[in-house]
């Protein structure tokens, strides 16, 4: 049996079925965090400016994969295609798995007449998970830029749920 | 912890399982015990050809897993992923207050090994005496490489501990007690009957206790909720664990919340 792998949004109906998923990537995440984390992610900001949540489903309807994206202004590049919060489990045939999250990405660009397209990966996992830069590099993906982390002390704002809210004043990138 | 259990050399105790047999190296006219599979209609190997069937076996050994004997423990390097042949395993999380959250319920067919930094995912028991296939992880991702096509089928069948935590969260999210439980008899239903065995009577291996914790209820309302079921003529408890379900269209609507 060869299974039809399909590219859906994640909506409201959904969200909670991505859960599993999440919690397989990311340790530790609670279902409650997640909703409360992505729900923002279903609405775009506006329609020129579409963001989301894309998922990989198989033919009975189980989310094997998923990322989030959002079509912002660059200055170098007019519109591009930000994806980050890529999901893919470690499963023996991923690889097909990693080609239609790839693929679908790369469709919903065009679609928005996104000119490049941004694959973010942060520390962890995703920086050791070889199988996945191969994929990226065979379809074409370089790395590109600079980007540095550092974690601040969280002095307020913690309202419990282990998410550290912005300081006033601070810009969404 | 248990995980010399899974090295191949068999110089320390193995209590937990049996290594049943280096699939090449079966005598005579038995070329594997995959010729004799019962699951093998339903499983990853289903659509294979001989050849690839050969390689697969190749690397493949068939263990046999005591009652309530764990297979892997959650965050334990992966070496190894399965397909089970028989047999019924629950897979579980160990939540950060050390309680236990059992995720899912697989069957013979099913596959079983989902993998995150390099460890499992989560925790594997046998229901019951289990027989499962295991491949190293390495050289059945090796094998893939050779036989691309290989991968997109394995894929089909690699995502059931998956399937079953999403059928869980669906689950979880209809309200009442009662619509949780006709709705877990009914999954176990569909899924005996995908993998050829018969939808009615129902086979519920997993105790009661087992079953509350799947569906987040205490094991004294799923208890409850059987009775009632019982007593309204809508399941009918037979031995063995099995339930008879001679009202089915009666228990779908309950499932749909009428």
């Amino acid at each position: 049996m060869v299974d039809t792998l399909t590219p859906r949004f994640l909506d409201r109906r959904t969200i909670d079925k991505a859960y599993p998923l999440v919690r397989n990537v990311v340790p530790g995440m609670t279902a409650a965090r997640w909703t409360q984390f992505f729900r923002p992610h279903l609405v775009p900001r506006s329609p020129d400016w579409p963001r989301g949540v894309m998922t990989i489903q198989n033919a009975a309807g189980y989310i094997l994969s998923l990322f989030a994206f959002e079509v912002r202004a660059d200055l170098h590049e007019s519109r591009v295609f930000y994806m980050d919060h890529i999901i893919v489990p470690n499963l023996p045939g991923r690889r097909t798995l990693w080609a239609s999250t790839i693929g679908a990405a790369e469709r919903l660009a065009e679609m928005n007449g996104c000119r490049a397209i941004w694959a973010e990966f942060r520390g962890g996992a995703e920086c050791s998970d070889t199988d996945l830069l191969t994929s990226l590099e065979r379809s074409g993906y370089a790395p590109a830029g600079v980007r540095h982390f550092k974690r601040l002390e969280a002095k307020s704002g913690g309202v419990g749920d282990g998410v550290t809210r912005p300081a006033r004043g601070s810009y969404d990138a | 912890m248990h995980s010399s259990a899974f090295r191949d050399d068999t110089n320390g105790a193995i209590s937990r399982f049996s290594l049943v047999a280096r699939a090449g190296a079966h005598p005579l006219h038995l070329a594997s015990p995959c010729d004799t599979c019962q699951a093998r209609e339903f499983s990853a190997c289903a659509p294979l050809t001989a050849e690839e069937q050969k390689r697969l076996a190749a690397i493949m050994r068939t263990v046999n897993i005591k009652l309530h004997c764990p297979i892997f423990d959650e965050a334990y390097p992966a070496e190894y992923v399965y397909t089970i042949t028989a047999g019924t395993v629950k897979v579980y999380k160990l939540l950060g207050d050390g309680r236990r959250q059992i995720t899912g319920f697989l069957f013979a067919g099913d596959f079983l090994g989902l993998i995150h930094n390099e460890a499992y995912a989560y925790s594997a028991e046998a229901l019951v005496p289990t027989r499962l296939c295991r491949f190293p992880r390495r050289r059945l991702e090796a094998l893939l490489v050779e036989i691309p096509h290989l991968e997109q089928r394995l894929l089909a069948m690699a995502s059931h501990e998956l399937a079953a935590a999403q059928d869980q969260m669906v689950l979880l999210g209809r309200k009442s007690a009662r619509e949780r439980v006709v709705s877990f008899i009914l999954m176990l239903s569909n899924s005996a009957m995908r993998h050829g065995r018969p939808g009615d009577p129902v086979f519920l291996p997993m105790s009661r206790s087992d079953i509350a914790d799947y569906l987040g209820l205490t094991t004294e309302t799923v208890s409850r909720t059987f009775t009632s079921l019982k007593k309204q003529g809508l399941i009918e408890l037979l031995d063995d664990k099995r339930i008879r379900l001679p009202r089915m269209s009666a228990l779908r609507e309950i499932a749909e919340g009428f």
